[in-house]
């Protein structure tokens, strides 16, 4: 069953061609049809290799074609199924599939509903073969096709000016990721002449040895990569903006799948990182400093979607900081569980938005606790499961890193590993207070947007259709039971991907406890500040002038800090290179030339009389001149 | 001085001076009669060169028909005082035009008086199968003109004809008036 | 003796001089045509000259050839200036001057 894999890239990759190349012709049934299905169908294929796969431990390596042969370099188009890969798959198209279903409810009334559903379609295809390929060249193709994809689907209505802004912002920023893992490549070529996963990270011990420059230079351009995939600091300002995409496009890329690109990658290259202390110790920094950052910054958000975009950078902060310790399990397990609950929340929150006939501001909303009672039971669902309250999934993943990196601080004794761990039980507090305060804020109090009236003139704000609360319920089910498998003791999904990536360090006995104990407060005492500043008494939007409550709301500034250091001078630049190079040069240079040519052929032209007497004397001229040249040589 | 320089000498002058005559008269009446002086003394050069056939021709062709041509044309559109009526509109030209032609002259003549002796090269003189030769010096040789013309020349001899019956068609063509102004 | 070669060449020079300047200077297109017949008629005496300084009557059959097309020339030439002078009613070449930059 393992060799009908390459038909799970397929089957998207010709419902793209289809609905691209004739979707406009198709009925709405039928794109439907094969956007969804084709998903679907993948969805299958995925299950379908996780029980074929079973308890195999060897990687299965299918090699489609050979790609590239030069000299002893030799590239296969080729797909690697292992235990890593199918929990990926499993992940991208079983959500996939679930946000697809929801798109035909939420992007109904699009005029561009093909195209959303080609392009979403394209996008399953290059994350599979993010996730699939069986080298670092493959594996770019899929990372450069989810940027591209994700670049196409922020820019989806294209008509708003900041949604395209947006697109080139996401662009550009994975741009910087893409180098970064190019370069990773070269170096990789360079040292091991070979870019089969096989060949390099699964071959013998020792072939990355700690301490050697190149690799530790390797696993920092592939950290560089993962920054701008995952949107980590400082490479994390595309994610907010990208919120300008359709809430689907949010769910799927920007929240359960394209974003943990960079956490897989930093799974899969377990072999470099870990023979690079200081690349994996920066790791842990940059997955720290993201939560934390991100966790305040979405604090004072009023818009829905940017408080969950920051959100999800906090979450992915967290694998990170788990993949740092060693923990890639955990991270892994953490990004199942989060691609349920974040899904879910940008889900509730799309209900939301499409209930309000687009808006996003939550200081319009309130009160939408009986109008939308599927939204808000999922938004509250999501909501206890990224705080991490038990029994819902996000407690289990979340206290598996926090155990993790608390029993790895222990066993190294390093202090740096202790503060880590605070960091995350802070922005596990954190996490809990910007969540409900989202729930309060938009679900509990009085309504205080513009009254919405339909033409029968009553209050037209109402639940979605099936389309779009099937799929919700379906992961609100997954948010609560997809922690399970990875309970602390039993570790279900950590055991299944040892062979792959290795076991994650895991708390026991009484720190056990301890440390559950510790979580569940953290998120408690969170969603108890939440409650107290945004139910207890009813919430009205005052503009606050503190400054750290200003820093917060403006994400540090850095979107300003990058926008003065970094865009204005290469603006600066640019005009000023046109200004020089362009009008004065080029241009300047050109209409010289022209304005020579110009004038010769002013004086030339009178040479050209109309008297053919005049042209005559020239013939006259002419022998003249033949014959000076006889007679002076004579 | 012998007789033949002398006779050569002669209808070089007449030759000469009814050129001069061809472009100086202001009358296209005067200059056509000059062409027709000049046309006979060049017939007289083909005597004094043995070419009794191309003396004869040049009289017949030039002076009887080409220069009847002519003539019937300058009476018909009475032309003979279009320049005086209109002013030279690139006078500076009537200098230039006879400098250059000066110059041109006697580049010419500077060239083979002083440096370029143009003599008849003596193998090729000697050849047979390069030249038709003229059989008997002195005499009208006719008879060799008529054998090169009609074997060795007979195809540009017979193209000869086909540019006539062009020429002749494409007279008819321009001279006759077209039917759509004549319908006016 | 009998008169050189380059004597006939520089009588022939001076008469294709003096159609040259006819054409340069004379602004009636019939003169000009005499002129053109003059240099015409002036390399076809080089050519007798040196058919017979060689011996041979192959320049004799050029100038017979030449003497053909010159009537076909100027049949064809007097009628494109008649025809030019029923439509313009001038008879002055600087008139035609249309073509210009």
């Amino acid at each position: 069953m393992l060799a009908y894999t390459p038909l799970m890239l397929a089957l998207p990759l010709a419902g793209f061609i289809i609905l691209g190349a004739g979707g406009n012709s198709l009925p709405k049934w039928l794109v439907n049809l094969i956007g969804c299905g084709s998903v679907a169908l993948a969805f299958i294929l995925a299950l379908t290799d996780f029980f074929a796969y079973g308890a195999s431990s060897a990687p299965y390596d299918i090699v489609l074609w050979r790609w590239v042969t030069s000299g002893t370099l030799e590239i296969h188009a080729g797909l690697l199924v292992d235990k890593l890969s199918i929990i990926m798959t499993m992940v991208v198209t079983g959500v996939g599939f679930l946000i697809h279903i929801y798109s035909i409810g939420y992007m109904g009334e699009d005029p561009a509903y093909e195209r959303f559903f080609a392009f979403m379609n394209f996008f399953i295809t290059a994350m599979l073969l993010l996730v699939l390929a069986d080298n670092f060249l493959f594996l770019l193709i899929g990372w450069a096709g989810v940027g591209l994809a994700s670049f196409l689907l922020i820019g989806f209505w294209w008509r708003k000016p900041s949604a395209v802004k947006a697109a080139q912002k996401a662009f550009v920023v994975n741009v910087i990721g893409d180098f970064g893992l190019m370069i990773a490549i070269f170096l990789l070529v360079g040292k091991t002449g070979s870019l089969n996963f096989t060949d390099t990270l699964f071959a013998r011990a020792g072939l990355f040895s700690a301490g050697d420059q190149t690799t530790t230079i390797i696993a920092f351009m592939l950290l560089i990569a993962a920054a701008a995939k995952s949107a980590q600091l400082p490479l994390h300002v595309w994610l907010p903006d990208a919120m300008e995409g359709p809430t689907p496009v949010s769910a799927l890329i920007h929240a359960a799948t394209m974003v943990t690109a960079g956490v897989y990658l930093v799974a899969r290259c377990t072999a470099i990182f870990s023979a690079a202390p200081y690349a994996l110790e920066t790791v842990g920094i940059m997955g720290g400093a993201s939560a934390l950052f991100a966790a305040t910054a979405a604090l004072f958000q009023y818009d829905i979607k940017r408080v969950l975009a920051y959100s999800t950078m906090s979450q992915l902060g967290y694998m990170f900081m788990a993949e740092s310790v060693g923990a890639n399990s955990a991270a892994i397990f953490h990004l199942t569980t989060h691609a349920f609950f974040k899904a879910l929340l940008f889900m509730s929150a799309g209900a939301v938005i499409h209930a309000l006939h687009g808006e996003q501001d939550m200081r319009k909303m309130g009160g939408l606790r009986k109008k939308l009672p599927v939204a808000f039971w999922s938004f509250l669902i999501g909501g206890l499961a990224l705080a991490g309250i038990p029994p819902f999934a996000g407690f289990w993943s979340k206290d598996a890193i926090l155990g993790a990196i608390f029993t790895q601080a222990g066993a190294t004794g390093s202090a740096w590993e202790y503060v880590l761990w605070m960091i995350g039980v802070i922005t596990a507090i954190l996490t809990g207070l910007y969540i409900f305060r989202l729930i309060f804020v938009v679900f509990y109090g009085s309504y205080r947007g513009a009254e919405q009236k339909s033409s029968g003139g009553r209050f037209a704000i109402h639940e979605a259709g099936l389309a779009m609360t099937d799929p919700m319920t379906a992961l609100l089910a997954l948010s609560i039971i997809g922690g399970f498998d990875g309970v602390p003791g039993v570790d279900t999904i950590g055991n299944y991907l040892q062979s792959a990536i290795g076991l994650s360090p895991a708390a026991q006995g009484s720190q056990l406890v301890i440390l559950l104990f510790v979580g569940v407060l953290a998120a408690a005492g969170g969603i108890f500040i939440a409650w107290q500043l945004y139910l207890a008494r009813p919430f009205r939007f005052t503009p606050n002038k503190n400054p750290l409550y200003q820093l917060f709301a403006n994400a540090y500034y850095i979107d300003a800090l990058y926008n003065a250091v970094i865009v204005q001078p290469i603006v600066q630049l640019g005009s000023g290179l046109n200004t020089l190079l362009e009008t004065w040069t080029l241009d300047g240079g050109s209409r010289a030339i022209a304005g020579g040519v110009d004038l010769l052929s002013r004086a030339l032209r009178k040479l050209q009389s109309g008297y053919a007497r005049n042209y005559a004397l020239s013939i006259v001229i002419g022998a003249l001149l033949i014959v000076a040249f006889v007679v002076l040589n004579h | 001085m012998s007789a033949n320089i002398l006779a050569f000498s002669a209808v070089a002058a007449l030759a000469i001076a009814s050129g001069i005559g061809v472009i100086a008269f202001r009358n296209a009446i005067y200059s056509a009669l000059s062409l027709i002086v000049n046309l006979l003394s060049l017939a007289l050069f083909y005597l004094i060169l043995n070419g009794m056939f191309i003396a004869a021709a040049q009289v017949l062709i030039y002076a009887g028909a080409i220069m009847v041509l002519f003539l019937f044309v300058v009476t018909m559109l009475s032309s003979d005082k279009a320049e005086l009526q209109t002013s030279d509109r690139i006078s500076w030209q009537r200098l230039v035009g006879v400098i250059a032609g000066i110059i041109f002259a006697a580049a010419a003549s500077f060239l083979l008086l002083v440096h370029a002796q143009i003599a008849p090269d003596a193998a090729a003189q000697g050849s047979n199968n390069l030249f038709t030769q003229i059989s008997a010096p002195g005499s009208g040789n006719t008879e060799a003109f008529g054998m090169a013309l009609f074997h060795g020349f007979l195809f540009p001899f017979e193209v000869t004809s086909a540019i006539i019956v062009a020429a002749i068609l494409g007279a008819v063509v321009l001279g006759r008036r077209s039917r759509a102004k004549s319908e006016d | 003796m009998a008169v050189s070669l380059n004597s006939y060449l520089i009588v022939s020079a001076i008469l294709f001089s003096i159609g040259v300047i006819g054409v340069l200077v004379r602004r009636n297109p019939l003169v000009i045509f005499m002129s053109i017949e003059l240099m015409l008629n002036a390399v076809n005496l080089t050519f007798m000259a040196f058919a017979n300084a060689l011996g041979s009557v192959d320049g004799w059959v050029f100038v017979f050839i030449s003497l053909t097309v010159a009537a076909a020339e100027v049949v064809v030439g007097l009628a494109i200036i008649v025809a030019i002078f029923r439509t313009r009613k001038e008879i002055d070449i600087d008139e035609m001057n249309t073509l210009k930059g």
